[in-house]
């Protein structure tokens, strides 16, 4: 644990070399805590929503797999702590980090203010607030599959790009709404039916859009969180450089 | 329960009040699934995943944490997706929904994996043949996804970050094993004067012309042991 807190702690990369790692159980590895670099939290959660941290990071080197995240959770202090846990095999391994995302699902929460610590990340904060709608989600959400952003080097714009697939020929993208919380940007794909003149057709549509990302996107790491007509997110990390 | 929702019809679109035999409002029920996906490939020591491709049955339910259990005497993965039910007016639509159910370490052996009590596919895990974390070096793969081009050729764009300069690309394997396209992300250290970084990469990849029509699942392996999945289609035309 000392070891993984050290690497990690120092925020630089190690120098690329082949070593041995430790003497570990052979066949599954020995599970530990690892250090996450940052945790991305987004805003906008309700207290119908199942709730979804991510964190970031970097395993100490390539002997290290990424296993589960334990979520602890304190009711009496509004307090949630993620653990990360890696395994660690024995072997020849590169001793260079290597990256890693995980998604802790934290289940629904009531409403409230909510600390999120993990370690080797700031702490952060969760708002939960009462749902307004007696349904699933406040808007009608596209039903997005997938999401990745790309960066445009001629206009030096980072764009999102989500992608999914309508159900029935009505469906249509109203409005993309984006809102840069700082670290994360919390992207509503708000969806609308529309009336044809030739009757609405049920059947498996994929659609795909591309937006803008705001300009003023700090560097280092973001994470894109896209609402989804399923009441899951899409989540997709990514480096402003 | 599954071959409900293959043949059954899309509502047409439109808003309407769920009827009177639903469950009650915030109850959580069992949802079908439509394709179950079980990579090929994982060992004894590897962090297994299975993922699962459906749809909820209208605009009022909202997809929540799947319930799943591992039956080691019996072999048998259980798997039950889950929604919560809103008894409000909503769209009537069939709702597009993955899910990524991590299983953890999984003993060498042959699974049955059942979803919602009915058998789909089964899982193989073999005994690891290497005592360090993967039978090769993966590059560190961040993200993948698959389009398609006009004459109907399938190409898959992999994207990641090395951590050093040194980093460089070996081998890119495919493996079409029928539902799932396996793809071995395989790279190697070479040079000198190695400078520790990030180093974003895109690389692509033509998938095999033998894979056939329909849902498919691209399962890229990466260097932290977790692989990336993303599902794609396959159009017969």
């Amino acid at each position: 644990m000392s070891f993984v807190s050290n690497t990690l702690m120092s925020g630089c990369l190690l120098a690329l070399s082949i070593g041995t790692a430790f003497a570990d159980d052979p066949s599954t590895g020995t599970l530990v805590a690892i250090n996450a670099d940052a945790s991305f939290v987004p805003v906008g959660y309700d207290d119908n929503d199942d709730v979804i941290v991510v964190l970031d990071g970097h395993l100490p080197d390539s002997c290290h797999k990424v296993s589960h995240t334990e979520i602890l959770k304190d009711p009496a202090t509004n307090k949630i702590t993620l653990i990360q846990y890696a395994r660690r095999y024995p072997g020849v391994c590169l001793e260079s980090l290597v990256p890693f995302t995980s998604e802790a699902d934290v289940g629904t929460l009531p409403t409230g203010m909510f600390n999120i610590t993990s370690p080797g990340t700031t702490a952060e904060k969760l708002l939960v607030a009462e749902a307004t709608s007696a349904g699933p989600d406040e808007f009608l959400y596209a039903p997005v599959d997938t999401a990745k952003v790309t960066f445009d080097e001629v206009t030096a714009t980072y764009r999102g790009i989500l992608e999914g697939r309508f159900t029935n020929t009505c469906m249509r993208i109203k409005d993309v709404v984006v809102v840069n919380s700082g670290k994360s940007l919390e992207v509503l794909p708000k969806m609308e039916m529309v009336n044809s003149p030739t009757g609405c057709q049920e059947s498996e549509v994929p659609f795909s859009w591309t937006l803008d990302l705001p300009k003023n996107i700090s560097k280092g790491r973001h994470l894109m969180h896209v609402r989804s007509l399923n009441g899951k997110a899409v989540n997709k990390m990514f480096s402003v450089y | 329960m599954i071959s409900r929702l293959i043949f059954a019809s899309f509502l047409v679109g439109g808003v309407t009040v769920a009827n009177a035999d639903s469950p009650g409002s915030g109850d959580l029920v069992n949802v079908d699934a439509r394709y179950v996906f079980a990579p090929e490939g994982f060992d004894d020591n590897d962090e297994s995943v299975i993922v699962i491709d459906g749809f909820l049955p209208s605009g009022c339910y909202k997809l929540t944490r799947p319930e799943h259990s591992i039956d080691e005497s019996t072999k048998t993965i259980n798997v039950k997706p889950m929604a919560r039910y809103f008894d409000t007016p909503c769209i009537e639509a069939l709702i597009p929904y993955q899910l990524e159910i991590k299983l953890g370490i999984l003993a060498e052996g042959m699974y049955s994996v059942k979803i919602n009590e009915t058998a789909t596919e089964n899982l193989s895990i073999a005994e690891s043949t290497s005592a360090g974390p993967d039978d090769f070096l993966y590059a560190p793969i961040d993200g993948a996804s698959v389009s398609a081009s006009e004459t109907g050729v399938l190409t898959a764009s992999l994207e990641g970050r090395f951590t050093n300069s040194c980093m460089i690309w070996e081998e890119l394997k495919v493996e079409d094993t029928g539902k799932t396209v396996n793809v071995l992300p395989i790279m190697k250290i070479e040079g000198s004067n190695c400078v520790a970084g990030e180093f974003p990469f895109k690389k692509t990849v033509e998938l095999p012309a033998s894979v056939v029509a329909g849902r498919h699942l691209l399962h890229v392996r990466s260097l932290n042991g977790n692989a990336v999945n993303h599902l794609f289609y396959k159009s017969p035309y």
